[in-house]
């Protein structure tokens, strides 16, 4: 048989083999976990047109408790512990922000605006609250402590509703503030480490051709750990899915069309907390100090040992000054069953 | 989309077999006489990375054809975990100094990461076109690295921080590479002194984590060796 025909032959089997007799990377819960939309047994609601991993613990009718994951693009697993909150009477509000997490995937191009991502947290509030002037204390990690910031500088205290934040790291509230932290963050690794090695070596093997694909790219980097965040690496922060097409072009609106949260919230009636991880290379103490500034009262408490992780890897320290700020913004706690508190 | 992809495969195996394959060779240069090439590349290509590489020139004559293979490793930070090995044949056609040439090579890649261990079994399809002098060549070439299957398998940390029921085994058309780059080198009695660089993109044409390739290098071309020492035969032919 002439070469060109056993060549045409080999490769005609390899495609019928890698089309007709592997597993497809994009099927769901392969290489990655299935979302809402793929897995109606997962906890789910609907608002803004999209379907959002989520669920929450407590009285409906209890302070609410408002919890925002990092990312943009990861999910909530990593904060179930603070459901814990619920027994001391709150109402505690977890979700996968749109496209993370295990929420349903959208299109990229159909992801036009940043205002998008600000009225799903409008409207997740709306959807969980049981009456129009139940209080609200936003606890957000990372980009979910921006998210929270973006929130209350659009909305104020939101009619006399939100009562308090708990801040976990942000890395800035203006567009600019974010690219000095991402030249800070940015190579999280050295251009010769074996993780970046990974990075780009794996690009000639995987493409983030679909979400799936994207997604389990996304998590080599994540679960590889950022060294400068000092995250404790026998104590990896637990997650399920990271949205990396959401993450990419949320970061890429915001920094193309630029964006300063600091305009109103030095008008914001209550003190807010920042929690900061002592080893923290990215976020040190100077760096949270200034964010924490732009607010009218807001306290800054270091947890020792650990680094951006502190939420999970210091859960019962985190926990403790969580409880101690709600009662310092006075958040009444629902009266439990029975009625002793 | 299978049926689509099936119903291409036909097209895409005519498109691959009627092409012609080939690396950093001056084609004017090589001869049945030194049929024998050593290459040794360094740079920038999904990572920094060093190659060594053999080709073999079994006819010298309308067209060229070589056989061959490489291995490449990521050097920055050494991994046996990470690697490329490609067998490979090349076809050269063209008279005078103006040459096609192509290389088409099975290729096997090794990755292993935080998440996973994954193998991939593919193929590099390379199409240039130039101009080959005695003393220098530059060409231009446009290159397929699709990637048939990969065998991934889950970390046990990727199970136990992120998602337990991941499934081990083969895969389907995990991604590759296209790219399109120059080429050229200057020759001198037994040795070329190549650079390649080039761009390249996913598949479905978005970028990578590298947007560039560059790759320096030399071939060192051997006499052919017969009974113990080296032959001017050069009627070695298929």
């Amino acid at each position: 048989m002439p070469l060109a025909n056993r060549t045409a032959l080999l490769l005609g089997l390899a495609l019928t083999f890698s089309t007709t007799a592997c597993m497809d990377p994009n099927d769901p819960g392969n290489l990655v976990p299935a979302t809402v939309d793929e897995d109606s047994s997962l906890p789910h609601i609907e608002v803004n047109a999209t379907m959002l991993h989520a669920e929450a613990f407590g009285d409906p009718a209890a302070p609410m408790l408002m919890m925002l994951h990092g990312g943009p693009g990861s999910d909530y697993r990593s904060l179930l512990p603070y459901s814990a909150l619920a027994s001391d009477g709150y109402r505690v509000v977890f979700w996968d922000q749109r496209g993370a997490g295990l929420s349903k995937r959208h299109d990229p191009s159909s992801y036009t605006t940043n205002d998008t991502y600000l009225e799903d947290l409008r409207q997740v509030i709306e959807h969980h609250s049981s009456s129009s002037d139940q209080r609200i204390v936003f606890i957000g990690h990372s980009w979910g402590a921006m998210y929270a910031t973006w929130f209350i500088n659009e909305y104020g205290d939101y009619g006399g509703r939100i009562a308090g934040a708990v801040l976990s790291e942000p890395g800035g509230f203006t567009s600019d503030g974010i690219k000095a932290y991402l030249d800070r963050y940015f190579p999280p690794w050295s251009f010769t480490a074996e993780e970046m090695n990974d990075m780009t070596w794996s690009d000639a093997i995987m493409s983030p051709s679909d979400h799936a694909r994207a997604d389990f790219k996304q998590m080599m980097g994540a679960l590889a750990g950022q060294p400068k965040q000092h995250d404790d690496p026998d104590n990896v922060a637990p997650m399920w899915r990271f949205g990396a097409i959401i993450n990419a072009r949320v970061m890429q609106i915001g920094l193309e069309e630029g964006f300063d949260w600091t305009t109103h919230i030095g008008t914001f009636p209550h003190k807010v907390l920042f929690l900061r991880g002592e080893l923290n290379e990215n976020m040190p103490l100077e760096h949270q100090q200034e964010l924490a500034s732009h607010y009218g009262s807001s306290q800054v408490i270091t947890v020792l040992g650990t680094g951006h992780q502190q939420l999970w890897e210091k859960q019962d320290e985190c926990l403790s000054h969580i409880r101690a700020y709600l009662a310092d913004v006075g958040v009444s706690k629902s009266p439990p069953p029975g009625g002793a508190q | 989309m299978k049926r689509m992809i099936i119903a291409a495969a036909p097209v895409f195996v005519m498109a691959v077999t009627a092409s012609v394959p080939a690396q950093e060779i001056n084609l004017a240069t090589a001869k049945t006489t030194r049929p024998s090439i050593i290459q040794a590349r360094v740079g920038i290509d999904h990572g920094f990375v060093g190659e060594v590489g053999y080709r073999h020139l079994l006819v010298s004559n309308h067209p060229q054809v070589f056989v061959g293979g490489d291995i490449a490793f990521p050097w920055a930070s050494p991994d046996i975990f990470d690697y490329r090995i490609r067998a490979t044949v090349g076809v050269s056609f063209g008279k005078q100094r103006f040459k096609f040439a192509g290389w088409l090579s099975p290729t096997l890649r090794g990755n292993e990461n935080a998440a996973a261990t994954m193998t991939a079994l593919g193929v590099d399809l390379r199409l240039l076109g130039g101009y080959y002098a005695q003393r220098w060549f530059a060409a231009a070439e446009v290159g397929l690295d699709w990637v048939a299957t990969t065998h991934i398998t889950l970390s046990d940390a990727y199970r136990a921080s992120v998602y337990s029921g991941a499934k081990d085994g083969f895969y389907g058309m995990t991604g590759g590479s296209v790219y399109a780059g120059l080429q050229g080198g200057l020759s001198f009695s037994s040795v070329d002194v190549v650079l390649r660089a080039g761009h390249p993109r996913t598949t479905a044409f978005a970028g990578q984590s590298l947007p560039f390739y560059l790759l320096a290098g030399v071939n060192v071309t051997l006499p052919q060796w017969h009974s113990g020492r080296p032959s001017n035969n050069t009627a070695m032919r298929r």
